[in-house]
């Protein structure tokens, strides 16, 4: 009898366990060129030269002084877990971003580049 | 004639009853408990004295820091903000499926919390791309259930 109740719970327990685990990734992601940034000079490059460059940017912000292009590539991943009684998701989203700042002219003043996204990884939430 | 169990068989059929209960109910997606959390951006320092009012510039934000997560422009100011966000998200579900037969309906229980804080750093700048301000919040440090029930 005993043995039978335990067979019916280990069976239950197997069939809940099925896709207890999974991990995915989401991607709005082309790599940016890093020899391109090298060839990009303050107070040189152009507006047009950029978006030669880089295409069309993601978000174009009016400034007080000029213009921002904002280009923007991001990674999500997530991991998640099914228990019996728990589930647990975990989701790193980080992004590949450059922004560029143009004067009145178009003329390139600065930019800035951040590349995370190269860092989203997957874990547990704790 | 009537036969009686022994004391520890019938403690033991006792205990087993409700527990089989408890594991049918959570087998079957009754009870569960979900957390997520939810990470955007790299972690962000607090800058100190590191960029002196009036005298840094655009650039050497943009040369220390890289690319903000979002730029803004507001009377004559211009604004860089760099942000990251934690996202926590608690939720529990209690469902007994066998009300179903007695009454017709179900009695379904569920709490969930959610709660975003966020390291934000904002720098602004005069039209000449003069550093005039800068405001760091560390949200992230804040503690989750006082945060999530003030």
């Amino acid at each position: 009898m005993n043995r039978n109740i335990a067979l019916l719970f280990a069976l239950l327990f197997l069939l809940t366990c099925a896709g207890c685990f999974a991990f995915g990734t989401n991607k709005e992601y082309q790599p940016f060129d890093a020899e391109l940034l090298t060839s990009i000079q303050p107070g040189e490059t152009t507006a047009k030269e950029i978006t030669d460059f880089f295409g069309a940017p993601t978000n174009i912000v009016e400034m007080s002084n000029g213009n921002a292009f904002i280009y923007q590539r991001s990674i999500s991943k997530g991991t998640f877990i099914w228990l019996i009684l728990l589930s647990f998701g975990n989701y790193d989203n980080q992004t590949d971003q450059i922004v560029f700042f143009f004067d009145n002219d178009d003329l390139l003043t600065h930019y800035g580049a951040s590349l995370n996204a190269d860092k989203a990884s997957y874990g547990l939430p704790f | 004639m009537l036969t009686r169990l022994p004391m520890d068989c019938h403690f033991r059929y006792c205990l087993r009853l409700p527990l089989i209960i408890v594991l049918i109910l959570a087998l079957s997606g009754c009870i569960s408990y979900q957390y997520d959390r939810y990470i955007y951006g790299v972690p962000i320092q607090d800058p100190g004295d590191q960029y002196p009012l009036n005298h840094a510039t655009i650039g050497d934000v943009l040369a220390n820091l890289g690319a903000p997560d979002y730029v803004h422009s507001l009377d004559n100011k211009d604004m860089l903000v760099y942000r990251r966000s934690l996202l926590q998200e608690n939720s529990l579900a209690v469902g007994i499926p066998v009300v179903d037969v007695a009454t017709g309906g179900s009695v379904d229980l569920s709490a969930s919390g959610a709660l975003i804080r966020s390291d934000v750093l904002t720098f602004f700048f005069n039209s000449e791309g003069i550093l005039v301000d800068v405001v760091f919040e560390k949200g992230t440090d804040a503690p989750y259930l006082e945060t999530l029930f003030p």
